[in-house]
């Protein structure tokens, strides 16, 4: 495994992410403008599961008006992170933050598969306004939850693996 | 000017927030996690409202709804990161008060302000969901986005300067 983590840690993009002043902290701004979008455009749709907000926007629609814009600013939160790891591989592999923040990444990926295969099979019965029933607001409130964990891990792994990307190797 | 700010920063360093913020060790992290929360509250929902004044998103709703919906998360996004952002300015007054890119973050942010209450008195009066919204009002939510993309680079640029 470390291994591959030095290879990727050696690699033009890794060493250009470790090397280079600009690279860090260009890359850490897209990082926050893609997760700051998700987060805040899923918590839209999670408040909405809950009832709590946009009740009159039925479920199906308001999702759908999101999603395309969340997963866009996904794919860019992916791509900007995996440059900002490659800065420095092994340390955010090795780093307990990190690894809670992948594995909640995950639970909220499947939050949401089973919230779709499960909870939306029979959506025509719900869709109309109010709350849907109890396992649509579970997986409102398990992701809002989720995220903002996944908020908290990312910014401790800024203080746990220091400001060591700006030092030359 | 000057004078005043290295006043407000030797203030700062005497109070007790200032300690507070320099010992304890996981106050940082816990005021940017909730600055970063606040962030996404206001950018994705001015994002999202400029998206629907552009017809690209969420046109079952009336761009007048969907301020209803909306702005209120930005007002108090916005409440939320001045007091995170207060607590952080505790924590560094003399590294962050002295910042260019601080002080051209607070004077975007007067400009975002202005853009933002603009743009939801022009969205108020797009009642009907199918009803095109005026150059004027489409200006002001494309700018407030770039308003909004320059301070997070601001700030995020801040901790490297």
């Amino acid at each position: 495994m470390y291994e591959t983590l030095d290879a990727i840690a050696a690699s033009p993009i890794g060493d250009y992410m470790a090397a280079n002043a600009f690279a860090f902290p260009a890359v850490e701004t897209v990082h926050v403008v893609a997760i700051t979008t998700v987060i805040g455009f899923i918590a839209i749709v999670d408040l909405r599961l809950l009832g709590l907000a946009s009740a009159s926007y039925p479920i199906s629609r308001l999702s759908r008006a999101l999603l395309p814009t969340t997963w866009i600013a996904f794919a860019l939160a992916v791509v900007s992170g995996a440059l900002l790891f490659t800065s420095q591989p092994a340390t955010y592999f090795d780093n307990t933050a990190f690894r809670i923040k992948m594995a909640l990444i995950l639970l909220a990926g499947l939050n949401m598969l089973a919230f779709h295969f499960l909870t939306l099979r029979n959506i025509e019965a719900w869709d109309t306004g109010g709350p849907g029933p109890a396992a649509a607001r579970l997986a409102g409130l398990l992701s809002l939850l989720i995220w903002v964990v996944v908020v908290a891990c990312g910014r401790w792994i800024g203080f746990t693996t220091s400001t060591a990307f700006c030092q030359p190797r | 000017m000057a004078e005043l700010i290295d006043g407000l920063v030797s203030w700062l360093e005497g109070t007790g927030l200032h300690q507070t913020m320099q010992t304890v060790e996981w106050a940082v992290p816990a005021v940017q996690t909730i600055h970063i929360l606040a962030i996404a509250a206001v950018f994705a929902s001015s994002l999202a409202l400029s998206l629907r004044v552009f017809h690209l998103a969420g046109s079952d709703w009336s761009a007048a709804q969907w301020g209803a919906r909306l702005n209120g998360w930005v007002v108090w996004g916005l409440v939320v990161l001045l007091l995170s952002g207060a607590l952080m300015i505790c924590g560094e007054p003399g590294r962050s008060l002295n910042n260019a890119l601080f002080q051209t973050k607070m004077i975007l942010l007067v400009v975002a302000l202005a853009l933002f209450f603009a743009l939801a008195r022009g969205v108020r009066a797009l009642v009907r969901p199918e009803q095109p919204a005026l150059g004027s009002v489409r200006l002001l939510a494309g700018l407030l986005i770039l308003v909004w993309l320059a301070i997070i680079v601001c700030g995020r640029w801040i901790a490297y300067t």
